[in-house]
């Protein structure tokens, strides 16, 4: 089997590189963007299995690139997990119906990361719906 | 009356007597004379008696008049009615007299007291025209019967078209006007309620609260005037508790990204065996990097409390610039290599000294720069540099050529917590604390900051102080 695509969004030089390391140590197979706008034009041209991506970043925030494949790819079959430095449901209440849709809150644990995307896997194997 | 009679009939007799008509002895002829007199007289009697029965009339209408102002009557005593009418004409003119002299008075204490009332009514009016708060009095009907000034541009309707009309004519906001009728419709009078908030609708950048009081009679708790509304103007608290809010958003995520970097590499660590050399010493370096990042970030916000609460002592000492400003460069070299913007230094060697809080000079500086590289783009270059100016003044410049200031953001840069809508600008995360922090410091040293910049052209900010040139120097220090 083929390993899983993950397309890593987020404008932290640092950050992408140790996501980077940690998912491939994984056994992922690492794309990654340092903004939205790349994100977008990544997926468009091939989507990936697994999107994880931070909220502010330059050109495109996440926020954008959720709302902007929620309507440019509305059959979208991967999950997304969004890193966010907020607690509140207040600033997360833009995801409302936005399927597989999961938030992280920063600092965030690359293991705990890596046990949701597996479980997703699993769950989508096994036919049952993915997290939400 | 019969004195007037026998002198009646006595000038008839001397009449007739002259004329021949009357000779002594002749008595039928006296009887002549009498009848037609003594029916004379008693004419006269019958007529004064009806002239002076209206005068005595029109006494008595007097003494009951006098009797309703506490005036004695006058009794009927041996005076004759006409005298007594005099009397009666006398006492009633000085009554008369009196009273118009005591209305005179009232008319002037009532003027008094009315000129002083007009006088109340305009002073407290100026007062409710004074008050910030817009002020709108409805009585109990349901109508306004008093809007101040202010009330017009917060409910966005002339006072003219306020005054007399009900509640759904000029008031537009649902909530407003839903509050507005459960108070004029209150069986309670008492309620009232905490103030509730709205934009209107032509200004939704401004905000506005509400506060509903029931009027009562400052004498009497149970007379019931209607109600008190006030609004007042919140926009700046309401933008000020949205910068917070927004502050917090950016802190936080200022924070937790290290946070975040540190935390993943601390799981990339804890595989340390099976990770290669070169990753591992990338890891202690990046933990490092940005160990100092968090502990720039909550520096800046020490100072500012420290600043704003006044316990922020400067400490100034002679410094050699030029030295403060490559301490600044080199410690932002890094921060400029990671996002590959180049960092350039143009510093003459012969800067001289200024007498500086090397501290908090060093942080102005560093944020300055750290700002310069954060809106820059990879491949853009940033410059530090430094020159003499007239009159021992010396400008330090930090120029970039990043995604620039829109016009209307360059006054508000300095701000404390502003951040630019431009999309830009806001997708580069930051506090609004760097550059509100630098204008401090640099005032604090008496100095000025400025910006120039236009959108896609960069931005240069100058910071232009007192230095001594390094030729008029004494003993310079280290």
């Amino acid at each position: 089997m083929s390993p899983k695509r993950i397309l890593v969004a987020d404008d932290e030089p640092n950050m992408l590189r140790v996501l980077t390391l940690l998912l491939q140590r994984a056994g992922f197979e690492v794309r990654t963007a340092r903004d939205g706008r790349q994100a977008l034009e990544s997926i468009l041209a091939n989507p990936p299995d697994v999107l994880v991506t931070d909220i502010q970043m330059p050109h495109m925030t996440g926020e954008q690139l959720c709302r902007e494949l929620e309507r440019q790819v509305p059959e979208r079959r991967f999950p997304i997990f969004v890193m966010t430095s907020m607690t509140d449901r207040e600033h997360r209440c833009w995801s409302q119906g936005m399927r597989d849709t999961e938030f992280l809150e920063k600092p965030v644990s690359v293991r705990t990361l890596i046990a949701k995307v597996e479980r997703h896997f699993a769950q989508a194997q096994d036919g049952a719906p993915g997290d939400a | 009356m019969l004195a007037a009679s026998a002198a009646a009939v006595g000038l008839i007799v001397a009449l007739l007597h002259s004329r021949g008509l009357l000779a002594i002895g002749a008595v039928p002829d006296i009887v002549s004379i009498a009848l037609p007199v003594f029916l004379l007289t008693a004419l006269s009697y019958w007529m004064i008696r009806r002239e002076t029965r209206l005068l005595s009339q029109l006494g008595a209408r007097m003494d009951e008049v006098g009797k309703a102002y506490g005036l004695e009557a006058i009794d009927s005593g041996p005076a004759t009615e006409f005298r007594r009418f005099i009397q009666r004409f006398d006492r009633f003119l000085h009554f008369v007299n009196a009273k118009v002299h005591e209305l005179d008075q009232q008319g002037l204490e009532a003027q008094t007291a009315s000129r002083l009332l007009a006088y109340k009514h305009e002073k407290a009016e100026a007062v409710l025209d004074a008050i910030p708060e817009g002020v709108l009095v409805i009585d109990r009907s349901g109508v306004p019967t008093f809007a101040n000034p202010k009330v017009e541009p917060m409910l966005g309707v002339s006072r003219q078209e306020l005054i007399g009309q009900p509640a759904q004519k000029w008031c537009t906001n649902k909530e407003v006007l839903s509050l507005l009728m459960r108070f004029t419709q209150a069986t309670d009078p008492a309620v009232h309620a905490d103030g509730i908030e709205f934009s209107p609708a032509e200004h939704p950048d401004r905000r506005t609260s509400v506060s509903f009081y029931p009027l009562f009679s400052p004498r009497d708790r149970t007379t019931h005037f209607g109600l008190l509304v006030v609004f007042r103007d919140i926009s700046r608290e309401y933008v000020a508790k949205q910068a917070g809010a927004e502050f917090v958003a950016q802190v936080s995520h200022e924070l937790k990204t290290p946070f975040s970097v540190l935390a993943a590499y601390s799981e990339l660590l804890m595989d340390y065996h099976t990770l290669p050399e070169v990753e591992r010493v990338n890891a202690v370096n990046v933990i490092r990097d940005e160990v100092e990042r968090a502990a720039a970030l909550i520096n800046n916000l020490l100072s500012i409390s420290r600043l704003e609460s006044g316990s922020l002592p400067v400490v100034r000492q002679r410094v050699k610039v030029h030295d403060l400003l490559r301490g600044s460069f080199e410690s932002m070299s890094k921060n400029a290599q990671t996002k590959g913007v180049a960092l350039e230094l143009k510093i003459p060697p012969d800067l001289g000294s200024a007498r500086l809080d090397k501290d908090l000079f060093r942080i102005a500086i560093d944020n300055l720069l750290s700002n310069a590289i954060k809106y820059s783009d990879s491949g853009d270059r940033v410059t530090l540099s430094a020159e003499h100016l007239e009159d021992r003044q010396m400008r330090i410049s930090v120029k970039d050529q990043g995604i620039g200031i829109p016009a209307q953001d360059r006054d508000k840069v300095f701000k404390k917590y502003y951040r630019s809508d431009s999309e830009a600008a806001s997708s580069r995360g930051g506090h609004g604390l760097g550059l509100y922090l630098a204008k401090q410091i640099v005032e604090l040293h008496h100095g000025k900051i400025d910006v120039s910049s236009g959108p896609e052209k960069g931005t240069t900010f100058t910071v232009e102080f007192e230095a001594q040139h390094a030729r008029l120097e004494e003993v310079p220090q280290a």
